[in-house]
């Protein structure tokens, strides 16, 4: 109680100064936490292809059957188109130099609680080939007819629970479906859908929030398809068997060009590792040099509040006071002033899943994530352990009567 | 109480050495009042800067109850600082921004009183030294001898058995001198020992016992 006491007493006569390091630190580290979102952002994404095992596939959008589904008037000529793909996709399965073909289709439109959702099909080999959706929560235990959402908007659904949905094509329908997980933040979406001559993660993957993820099974089409349309996005991933020369790969491809575009996914990879070095290169020296302005700014404040206060503390000296406790009261003080910009930063990470789903935070391919919080801690002790050493270093050695005396001169 | 056994205080300029203390040999008992004079640079000051353990020396013993202060790290001879002598300055060497209460409080909020106690001590102690009324001003709205009873006040808030005092009349007129040496009587005659160094022979009347030091050692 004495200690805190004392505590509080330093921070007597010198607020402003404190206040101006609070807003100053907050600052930094904010811009740090939102610099360190947008490497964040893509880097996920790049994880997720890395970690895949379609590195060597090849990226294809079916550009021909995108436009004739836009050309449709009626559902029935859609279904048609979408039945173009099947056979597109069971062509490519069936042979015999195709390992694997990975697509995604969603069924929609459905409601919850009347917001907005889709479902998301994955084939058996889509969850085989991205087995970093096992890591986000993409389990289906073995329920071929569960789902798994993800969302912030399913939070009050637990585990083993049911939920029901609305389907509204054309008609309203509801089902009840068996929940068997929850997606983790970001809520990545393996999707497939993007087109376009430069290709990177975010045709791949995507942090969606509004996605409940099914698997793709005969069962579950033939359900959905039923009470919804069940849709591709005209793209997919093919990956070739291993030892597949490279005149039957290129053929095939090729063949498939005449209706669309392809580009192998190193290079989709590449191009997001690309992006990850141009934004840690564009950010880096920005970063790096508001955090040193403010971990000096805090560094000279903490010396001069430190100076201003070296009589107080020769006097504590007299009164008993040792190094060791005089030590601690400036370290605890020291950490209370750089922990509220630390604090705030944290408790915006903490936050930011809530605030973007709120719409309260709508920046731009920016992912906040709690890796950043051991980045924060670790600038917080640094900066805090070289200005308390710095604030030792005059009184080191010296017997009381020596620093009284230096102060007084 | 106090015992010092050849105690020698160099201070090193360049190749030069230059002692402060030359070989400092005495003991003060227990309830002794003793003053301490010699002339200016004469090495005063520093044996009593040493005998609060404010000081460090280079050759010597330094008893205090029969503890070898020179063996002890910085915690434990803050602890006898705090538990053991109190001390008065010449200028005080009071906080002038925080109140006379907080300046009083200080040794205890070092101690190991429970913060509940502090302000009741720190008020008795205001009270024995005649400023009870002043407690609330900040130190620097108070007279040079109202800062010395404050002085006074904080040096005996933690009933110390020493009282080392340099100088405490430096500041003050012939009338408030007078005042805060017969306050320093009062507390040897409470039993606690009081070593007083001064230049002036008046003061030096108040005490018991008087040593003289002339360039480092004792005569």
């Amino acid at each position: 109680m004495n200690t805190i006491y004392l505590i509080m007493k330093f921070f007597k006569g010198i607020k402003i100064h404190v206040a101006f390091l609070i807003i100053m630190m907050t600052f930094s580290i904010f811009l740090g936490v939102i610099a360190y979102g947008t490497v964040k952002y893509i880097t996920i994404g790049r994880d997720f292809i890395d970690s895949s095992e379609v590195k060597e596939g090849y990226y294809y959008c079916d550009r021909a059957l995108y436009d004739e589904e836009s050309d449709c008037l009626y559902e029935d000529e859609v279904k048609e188109v979408y039945r173009k793909f099947d056979a597109q996709v069971e062509k490519l399965k069936n042979n015999e130099n195709v390992e694997k073909v990975l697509y995604t289709k969603t069924a929609n439109p459905l409601d919850y609680n009347e917001k907005s959702t889709n479902i998301i099909l994955y084939s058996e080999e889509l969850l085989e080939a991205f087995p970093e959706l096992k890591k986000y929560g993409v389990d289906f235990k073995e329920n071929e007819s569960a789902c798994i959402l993800g969302s912030r908007m399913f939070n009050q659904i637990s585990e083993g629970e049911k939920i029901e949905l609305t389907f509204y094509s054309p008609e309203k329908h509801t089902r009840t479906f068996d929940v068997v997980g929850h997606l983790d933040f970001p809520y990545p979406i393996i999707k497939i859908s993007g087109c376009g001559t430069y290709l990177d993660f975010s045709h791949i993957i995507e942090y969606s929030g509004y996605f409940i993820i099914m698997k793709e099974t005969e069962e579950n089409i033939r359900m959905l398809e039923e009470i919804a349309l069940v849709a591709p996005y005209y793209n997919m991933i093919i990956v070739f068997k291993d030892g597949v020369e490279s005149e039957v790969r290129e053929s095939i491809l090729s063949e498939l060009e005449d209706s669309g575009t392809w580009a192998p996914v190193s290079e989709v990879y590449d191009n997001t590792a690309a992006q990850i070095e141009n934004k840690i290169k564009e950010n880096t020296p920005r970063i790096f040099f508001l955090l040193c302005i403010s971990s000096i700014a805090f560094f000279s404040t903490s010396i001069l509040l430190i100076n201003k206060k070296n009589r107080e503390n020769s006097i504590y000296y007299l009164c008993g006071c040792s190094k060791r406790k005089n030590t601690l009261i400036v370290f605890i003080s020291l950490c209370m002033i750089s922990a509220v910009p630390v604090l705030l930063n944290i408790v915006f990470v903490k936050l930011w899943p809530y605030l973007q789903w709120k719409g309260l935070a709508n920046f731009d391919s920016i992912l906040i994530t709690g890796d950043v919080i051991p980045f924060i801690l670790m600038y917080f002790l640094i900066t805090v352990l070289i200005t308390v050493c710095a604030l030792l270093i005059p009184s080191a050695g010296r017997s009381p009567i020596v620093y009284l005396k230096g102060v007084e001169r | 109480m106090i015992k010092l056994e050849d105690v020698k205080k160099i201070y090193k300029m360049g190749t030069d050495k230059f002692y402060a203390l030359d070989g400092v040999s005495l003991e003060i008992n227990k309830g002794e009042f003793v003053s301490i004079q010699g002339a200016s640079g004469s090495g005063k000051t520093t044996l009593l800067n040493i005998m609060g353990c404010l000081d460090n020396f280079e050759e010597g013993s330094y008893y205090l109850d029969d503890v070898d202060i020179r063996r002890l790290n910085d915690s434990k001879k803050s602890k006898i600082r705090n538990k053991k002598i109190g001390f008065v300055f010449q200028d005080f060497a009071l906080i002038n921004s925080k109140s006379v209460l907080f300046n009083i409080m200080l040794p205890l909020l070092f101690s190991d009183v429970p913060f509940r106690k502090i302000k009741k001590l720190a008020a008795i102690a205001a009270e024995k030294v005649g400023i009870k009324d002043q407690v609330h001003k900040k130190a620097n709205q108070l007279s040079g001898g109202q800062r010395q009873r404050v002085a006074i006040a904080r040096a005996i808030v933690n009933d110390p058995e020493i009282i080392l005092a340099d100088e405490p009349t430096g500041a003050l007129d012939s009338k408030t001198s007078e005042q805060i040496m017969l306050l320093l009587k009062q507390l040897n005659e409470s039993g606690i020992t009081v070593i007083v160094v001064t230049h002036d022979d008046k003061v030096a009347g108040y005490c018991g016992r008087h040593l003289f030091i002339s360039d480092g050692k004792l005569v």
